[in-house]
């Protein structure tokens, strides 16, 4: 916690000087990667990319670790930032500003995530965060709910089912346990939250995935296509980690500890749910 | 049931009848009394349990459950007062 809270301190400089710092981050952190809590083993990421080399998969352990400390670093810009400089560092939106609702954005942690939030003031239309912190919003078109306290879940589910049948889209992480749905992930499986494919469920919308993804010292959001709606929410959850495991065969540099050591992934690939369950409406 | 002839014990039925389709360990309605609550120390539903059978007690009744969800930690005799005809 106490080095978290450093690098957020050092967020400020990440603002007035992001080219300098993130360099020095990309050259002076790798090195210290065993020392590191977040990184993982080269070996982990030739269990689920078999066809990379040593050299490269090792390549992929040390960017994911400097990748991950430049992220909080970012996060502390994103603190430090009342006045919105932030948003310099966002190269594309992904067409958020385009986007039409009602959706479901689900994206996991990954990448430069404190551009998500600038990404998201583009959003046209109203829009619902459901997030585990409790900072309100600053922007009167969205609306925050923590999941954080008690009865709170109930609360930001309610609220978002009601967004989303009155034609807003709602955004919410995918990441966050405890209750989840393991689905197929390259040679294993892999737990997802819940919350965005019941969300799917019951007001009948589409899942759009969205990740962050660095692109030198800035970054930008991805959107994938349109995924249902999902009558069942283990058919959604399916489909959203098939993109996501699609995008992270393309860009292997952005993979991270939760999607690569067994620690995290959740034991053997399951079955595929049946053919009649497959069969359910998607749209 | 027609809501105005609704009666409390024929709300508490359905609401009963609704929270059991989400409990993992099999009941009987006469099992769930009015001060059991929902949540971990009673029935064990998760929030997304507890918002569904509001969100059907909403359908069928047309009662928003916003105040419901303000208040303290949810017991049976809640949902069932908050849906009854006052």
């Amino acid at each position: 916690v106490s080095s978290r809270a450093a690098l957020h301190a050092l967020g400020g400089l990440t603002i007035r000087a992001p080219r300098l710092v993130h360099g020095a981050a990309g050259v002076l952190v790798p090195p210290l990667r065993r020392f590191g809590r977040s990184s993982f083993a080269p070996e982990h990421v030739r269990e689920l990319l078999p066809e990379l080399s040593p050299a490269q998969a090792r390549r992929i352990a040390r960017r994911s670790w400097a990748d991950h400390v430049r992220a909080h670093l970012l996060h502390g810009a994103a603190m430090h930032d009342p006045g919105g400089r932030i948003q310099e560092l966002l190269v594309d939106d992904g067409g958020l500003s385009e986007l039409e609702g009602p959706v479901v954005l689900a994206f996991p942690h990954l990448g430069p995530m404190a551009l998500v939030r600038p990404a998201l003031w583009r959003v046209r239309g109203e829009l619902v965060v459901v997030q585990l912190n409790d900072a309100p919003s600053e922007f009167p078109h969205i609306t925050t709910y923590t999941t954080r306290g008690e009865g709170a879940s109930t609360r930001a589910l309610y609220a978002a089912v009601g967004a989303l049948r009155s034609g807003r889209s709602v955004a919410i992480a995918t990441d966050s346990p405890p209750r989840t749905l393991v689905v197929p992930w390259f040679a294993r499986s892999v737990a997802f939250a819940r919350g965005a494919f019941v969300l799917s469920r019951l007001a009948k919308v589409p899942i759009v995935p969205m990740v962050a993804r660095w692109e030198g010292h800035r970054g930008r959001v991805v959107l994938g296509p349109r995924l249902g709606p999902f009558a069942d929410e283990r058919e959604g959850a399916e489909a959203y980690g098939a993109w996501l495991e699609g995008y992270l065969r393309e860009a292997p540099t952005e993979l991270i500890r939760r999607f690569v050591d067994p620690a995290f992934t959740a034991g053997p690939r399951p079955a595929a749910a049946p053919a009649a369950a497959r069969a359910a409406p998607s749209r | 049931v027609p809501n105005a002839a609704r009666t409390r014990a024929e709300t508490g039925k359905v609401v009963r009848e609704l929270l059991l389709e989400h409990v993992e360990t099999p009941l009987d309605a006469d099992e769930l009394g009015d001060e059991l609550p929902l949540g971990d120390d009673g029935l064990g539903l998760d929030s997304i349990a507890v918002v569904e059978v509001l969100l059907a007690c909403e359908e069928r009744w047309d009662v928003s459950p916003v105040d419901l969800i303000e208040g303290p930690p949810l017991r049976i005799g809640d949902v069932v007062d908050h849906f009854a005809p006052a």
